[in-house]
C-alpha cells in the first residue's frame, strides 16, 4: 500500500464494511461459497470506502480475488438500486443525482471477460432489485432508453454497467444518443 | 491524443453527447487496466473516462501486471495519484 498520506486503513472482515442493516450481500457471498475477505479485498474496499473516496491502482495476480475488491465497495457505496428511488419518483419524492442514470461503469477489454463480469455481479445481486446490465448489441436499446426521461417520468437507471471500451466508446460519442435531458 | 475535433463547434456537440452519457456516472472501474491503457484500447478509453464528468467520480484501475507507461498515464487520472495497492509480488 503506498500514495499520499493518510493512506486508508484495509478492512480485515466483511463486517468491517459490509451494511449491518442489509444481509443479502453476505448471503449471496455465502451462498457461492466466499466465506473470507481476502487481504487485497480488505485493501481495496478500504481505500474506495474511505471518507476520502480514494482512488485506487491496484497490481494482484489473477486469482488473488480482485473481481470481488471492487465488486463489494462498489454495491456498498451505490447503496440502494436505483429502482428503490424510482419507486420513490412514483409515490412522490424526487430521486438524488446520485440515484439516477449510469451510475457506475465497468470496463473489461474483451466481450468474453465483461460476461464473465456481469455473471459475478448478477451473483451478488441474486435477489435484489439491482439494475445491472452487460453492454452488447442486443441490450444497446434499453441502456440507451435507460438514461432518457420523459415529462413527469425519471430515466430509469442502471446501477452497475459492464462494457468493453468498443462498444461504449461508440455509445458516448453516436448519433443514437438523445440530447434532451 | 485520440480524439481528434475539425472544428470548435464539433468539440462542443460531441461533449454535449458524452456529458448526457455520463454525467451522472460516480463510479468507474477498469478491469484488466494493462490491456484497456494499452495502445489497442487507449484511443476508446480515454474519451469514455473524460466523460464521466461528476466531480466526485471515484475511479479504480486493476491488474495483473503494469507496466511503467500505462501506470504513469492511469496515475495522472486518479485524484491524488491514487493509492497503490500491489498484492503478490517480490
Amino acid at each position: 500500500l503506498s500514495g499520499p498520506e493518510p493512506l486508508p486503513k484495509s478492512f480485515k472482515t466483511f463486517d468491517d464494511f459490509l451494511p449491518t442493516s442489509d444481509e443479502f450481500l453476505r448471503k449471496n457471498l455465502r451462498k457461492h461459497g466466499v466465506h473470507h475477505l481476502w487481504g487485497v479485498q480488505g485493501a481495496v474496499a478500504g481505500a474506495l470506502l474511505d471518507e476520502h473516496k480514494r482512488d485506487v491502482m491496484v497490481i494482484a495476480p489473477t486469482g488473488s480475488g480482485k473481481t470481488l475488491s471492487y465488486l463489494l465497495p462498489l454495491m456498498v457505496r451505490l447503496g440502494k438500486p436505483c429502482r428503490s428511488a424510482f419507486k420513490l419518483f412514483k409515490s412522490g419524492d424526487a430521486p438524488t443525482a446520485g440515484e439516477q442514470g449510469i451510475r457506475s461503469i465497468i470496463v473489461l477489454p474483451t466481450h468474453e471477460l465483461a460476461l464473465q463480469i456481469h455473471n459475478e455481479v448478477l451473483k451478488l445481486c441474486e435477489g435484489h432489485a439491482w439494475r445491472t446490465m452487460l453492454l452488447e448489441k442486443s441490450t444497446e436499446k434499453a441502456i440507451i432508453d435507460s438514461t432518457k426521461s420523459e415529462e413527469g417520468k425519471p430515466a430509469l437507471g442502471i446501477d452497475i454497467l459492464v462494457a468493453t471500451p468498443e462498444r461504449l466508446h461508440h455509445l458516448v460519442s453516436s448519433n443514437a444518443l438523445p440530447l434532451h435531458e | 491524443m485520440p480524439c481528434h475535433y475539425t472544428s470548435e463547434h464539433d468539440a462542443t456537440e460531441e461533449r454535449s453527447k458524452l456529458i448526457h452519457l455520463s454525467y451522472r456516472t460516480r463510479y468507474i472501474i477498469l478491469d484488466e487496466a494493462d490491456r484497456l491503457l494499452g495502445s489497442d484500447f487507449l484511443p476508446q478509453v480515454e474519451p469514455i473516462v473524460k466523460a464521466c464528468t461528476h466531480p466526485l467520480l471515484q475511479k479504480a484501475c486493476l491488474s495483473a501486471t503494469m507496466e511503467a507507461g500505462p501506470e504513469a498515464l492511469a496515475k495522472t487520472w486518479l485524484r491524488d495519484e491514487g493509492v497503490r495497492i500491489v498484492v503478490g509480488l517480490k
